[in-house]
């Protein structure tokens, strides 16, 4: 099922969570589904989904802050969870460490304090100089040094999201999990710490899985990941893949806004399928296994591109209106009785609203989905 | 726990939480267990077991049964009525209106705290008493009457000084809902042309209305189980409610065998009728949250503008609660101790003044101050170990039957503080002879402290929800035991609401009387109980004098709360 690589670190293996209803009206929630997948090391994974999708608690029954229902955990080797074997780790008591959403400072204690105390009373106790010393090394490392010995909560929203870091990575940890760390940030802020957190875990190679709703956070410092939905991971690989090869309507529009048309997949070899559209026939990539039949045509808003004649893939379409985004222009682009949206950043070629033209569907980047499969579309 | 089998023995720390939730636990439930038995048991103590209904019959069949209740009801009823006469009024001016300096109402309600009820009660004794109180001697010396013109011995006067009494903590009960309605609604009924009473009548009592009567209800319940102005005040002319026949039944029974079995059987009755009327309050609460009317905009809100004699009159209103809370039975105690017998302010009763009194109780005071030290200081220690463990385990584990043990705490509230000293004292009485806590002050801290624990639980709890769970996941995920989150990080953090907690339970433990005055023997009198004792002696002057010393231990108190308070948290 799950692929076995010999070097992974954490292991999860057809893992099930429900909770119980709340109210007699409400049903149980079934909060994970049967999920497997695994972190190779020194790799940084990413759990993307939307609120509900079941991913916090995917990462929080790898911590051991819940206990699931069903399968099997297993981190550097070790069965940590085992719902047949009847083996439960405590958190305590994994070789991990972890940053929440929230950052879970101790507001009570200073920043050399916050990360002293696990090393002080944890699993692992550090004394005296050892102690000091990595405690410095850490606070070098995120640029603490200043701040060292201030009230946590004299800090500003970065410098505490660093303060949470240093505390984890202090613990040296085979495995760092990171719930949303970056959310309570604003958006500039975010850019930029989002950068340094990927050039660090790639410095010091630590394992991670990391936790967001942010799919360009995603994509920016996954090397792998998962994107989640009613507790199941409904696709993972690279960020390029999913961008470039999702498997369903829901990733594909997931990770970036998308065309979508309804068509019929005629025929299909192992390269190219043919769809009729009401606009005409568009040759695509067929992904998933997609059977002939009903099917939805995507293609990115970027990925259509105005030509000067017809041919291949090639529409006639009339502009409805532009619209100038700063670094872009909108387009709506009227081609049958469907309306594109194209977005073109280069601004030499300008179209004005009314204007007839051609626009071609490069057929690498039109996908083919199946219409069942489409259904539940945000 | 079953978070996954957190290994819950091995960590001392967690067994000390467990020790101090069962100690909780068995205080409490001592209060109803013991009470069950001993109104179903023919037999003495525990040593025989004889089955029976006799008591409840008993007390039913009891001519002074109906005449209870009567009292009972008339008293509560009245005592929630001359509160509301006064909280609305001053929630009112204090939230709706631009009376000038309205802070000092504030701190008037406040200080009121640190004065125990039952000096209130002596004060009045002294002032309004039939035989020599001051204000029948000043009246008589002016307009030469007759016979008295004020007896304080009366069911109108013990409901006037309960209702005046708790109108404190009914004003902190109503403040939030009288400040959340929005100004724009009075506002809009001004600009129709609506005048002002009508809008008070018609608009913002309506809006307020569900607060008000669930504050009614819930201090109905107080005070049908108040016993400090019952005692003082009714008991000599024997006007019984509830809480003095079971103190009659018990203490000072007219046949010289206490009467436990119906004492019990009375306070099951009680129990009975608290837990019904606190369904009613849940009830009552359910319904005014649905009713509230927050709109979310939280400016300074003072629709309604007083004309300057409006101003006058309200804070004529103000002066004269100030004065019969504080300033007359204050004055009174003062007075009254600095003189050898109760005399009207005169050139000869001046030229007597004294400190002769002072003198005369000083022998006796070691003992008494001791006494009421180790309970001020035991009991709210004991009582806030006890919630910040329970608190702990109810909001931040995954302990089955935790919901239990909530439940237990809370539903402690039903029974009222002299039912509750009963089951203390005939549990005392029956363990004498293996554990002879009996004679000891122990037994008075164990049962202040059972009724307190459901407020400190409360109160704890409410803080502990604040701590963000992902605190002690932190902890968790760093490897850190929960017994150490426990001590280094959630108990830092609540810490303000402990302190809190400790001096406010500290406060309550110096002002109750009711509890000592069941469990009392000759070597464990306390302050309270020795008011009580020389009240009843005729001996004014020194219950005065005690009274001023009891005054000045609660200011004691009070202000090393503010000195600790400033130095920690601002």
């Amino acid at each position: 099922m799950s692929e076995h690589p010999e070097n992974s670190v954490v292991d999860v293996k057809d893992v099930q969570k429900h909770f119980a209803a709340s109210s007699r009206q409400e049903a149980e929630v079934r909060a994970l589904q049967h999920v497997s997948f695994s972190l190779r090391s020194g790799e940084f994974y990413v759990l993307l989904g939307a609120s509900g999708s079941g991913k916090t608690t995917l990462l929080r029954c790898v911590a051991g802050l819940e206990k699931p229902d069903g399968g099997e955990i297993t981190i550097d080797g070790k069965t940590v969870f085992s719902s047949s074997r009847h083996v439960f780790v405590p958190p305590e008591a994994r070789p991990l460490a972890m940053v929440f959403q929230s950052y879970a400072l101790w507001p009570h204690m200073s920043v050399f304090n916050n990360i002293a105390f696990p090393l002080r009373y944890g699993t692992h106790r550090l004394r005296g100089v050892d102690l000091k010393r990595r405690v410095q090394e850490v606070v070098e490392l995120m640029g603490l040094t200043e701040q060292i010995q201030r009230p946590v909560t004299r800090l500003s929203g970065g410098q505490q999201q660093r303060v949470a870091l240093a505390r984890a990575l202090a613990l040296e940890p085979h495995v760092l999990l990171m719930d949303e760390p970056l959310s309570n940030l604003d958006a500039k802020l975010r850019a930029m710490l989002r950068i340094e957190l990927k050039q660090l875990t790639q410095r010091i190679g630590i394992t991670t899985l990391y936790v967001t709703h942010d799919q360009i956070e995603a994509m920016v410092l996954g090397d792998r990941m998962a994107v989640m939905d009613q507790g199941q991971i409904i696709q993972q690989g690279s960020p390029w893949d999913l961008y470039k090869r999702p498997n369903s309507v829901f990733v594909a529009q997931f990770l970036g806004d998308m065309n979508l048309l309804e068509g019929i997949l005629e025929s299909s070899d192992d390269a190219f399928g043919r769809v009729r559209t009401e606009s005409g026939v568009i040759k695509v990539i067929p992904f998933g296994n997609v059977k002939q039949g009903p099917v939805h045509v995507g293609i990115r808003l970027e990925d259509i591109a105005f030509v000067s004649g017809p041919g291949e893939n090639v529409m006639t379409g009339r502009v409805v209106d532009r619209h100038f985004l700063g670094e872009a222009f909108l387009y709506h682009i009227q081609v049958g009785n469907t309306v594109f949206r194209i977005r073109k950043t280069e601004t030499r070629e300008v179209l004005e609203p009314g204007q007839e033209s051609w626009f071609y569907f490069p057929p690498e980047r039109c996908m083919a989905f199946d219409s069942e499969k489409s259904r539940d579309t945000r | 726990m079953s978070n996954g089998g957190r290994r819950t023995l091995s960590d001392p720390v967690l067994l000390g939480v467990g020790l101090f939730v069962i100690l909780g636990l068995v205080l409490t439930l001592v209060m109803v267990v013991i009470l069950i038995l001993v109104s179903l048991n023919k037999g003495l103590l525990l040593e025989s077991w004889v089955p029976t209904f006799a008591h409840f019959r008993k007390v039913v069949q009891d001519a002074k049964f109906w005449i209870v209740v009567k009292n009972t009801s008339v008293s509560g009823l009245g005592t929630v009525a001359v509160m509301l006469a006064w909280a609305i009024p001053f929630a009112w001016l204090y939230t709706r209106t631009d009376l000038p300096g309205k802070k000092i109402l504030v701190a008037f309600l406040t200080i009121r705290v640190a004065v125990p009820s039952f000096l209130v009660a002596l004060g009045y004794i002294l002032l309004l008493n039939p035989s020599n109180g001051i204000a029948n001697i000043l009246v008589s010396r002016m307009f030469d009457l007759d016979g008295p013109l004020f007896n304080v011995y009366s069911l109108p006067w013990i409901i006037f000084l309960q209702g005046t009494a708790l109108v404190t903590p009914c004003f902190f009960m109503i403040l939030p809902t009288f400040q959340a309605i929005d100004a724009a609604l009075e506002e809009a009924a001004f600009a129709s042309g609506v005048s002002k009473r009508m809008t008070l009548m018609r608009v913002l009592l309506p809006l307020a209305g569900p607060v008000i009567l669930s504050a009614a209800i819930y201090f109905f319940i107080i005070a049908v189980e108040m016993f400090d102005y019952a005692g003082m005040i009714g008991l000599p002319r024997r006007i019984i409610v509830f809480s003095t026949w079971i103190y009659q039944l018990v203490v000072n029974p007219t046949m010289d065998v206490p009467h436990y079995g119906e004492a019990a059987a009375l306070g099951i009755f009680g129990v009975a009728f608290i837990s019904l009327l606190t369904v009613f309050y849940l009830w009552s609460i359910r319904r005014a949250e649905r009713y509230a009317v927050v709109t979310g905009k939280r400016l300074q809100q003072s629709a309604t503008r007083l004309s300057p004699r409006a101003k006058g009159l309200a804070w004529a209103f103000i002066g004269v609660y100030a004065a019969i809370e504080f300033f007359i039975p204050v004055a009174m105690l003062l007075w009254t101790s600095l003189l050898p017998y109760v005399q009207a302010p005169s050139l000869g009763a001046l030229k007597q003044i004294s400190l002769l009194s002072y003198q005369e109780i000083w022998p006796e005071l070691p003992p008494l101050l001791w006494n009421t030290i180790t309970l001020m200081v035991a009991v709210p220690t004991l009582a806030v170990m006890i919630s910040t463990c329970t608190a702990w385990v109810i909001t931040r584990t995954r302990l089955p039957g935790k919901g239990g043990i909530e439940f237990a705490l809370m539903a402690a509230v039903a029974v009222p503080a002299i039912v509750g000293a009963l089951s203390f004292l005939y549990l005392g009485l029956s363990v004498y002879k293996t554990v002879p806590i009996y004679t000891t002050i122990w037994l008075m801290v164990l049962a202040i402290a059972a009724r307190e624990v459901t407020w400190g639980n409360r109160t704890i709890s409410g803080a502990m929800l604040q701590l963000h769970r992902e605190m002690e996941e932190a902890c968790a995920v760093s490897g850190i035991s929960q017994g150490r989150t426990f001590l280094s990080v959630v108990l830092p953090i609540v810490a303000p609401a402990l302190f809190f907690s400790w001096f406010w339970l500290a406060l309550l433990t110096v002002r109750n009387l009711t509890v000592p005055i069941m469990l009392v023997r000759p070597n464990t009198e306390v302050l309270a109980t020795a008011i009580w004792a020389f009240n009843a002696a005729g001996k004014s002057s020194y219950a005065s004098a005690l009274g001023v010393i009891l005054l000045l231990l609660v200011g004691v108190l009070v202000t090393l709360f503010q000195f600790v308070v400033r130095k920690k948290y601002v």
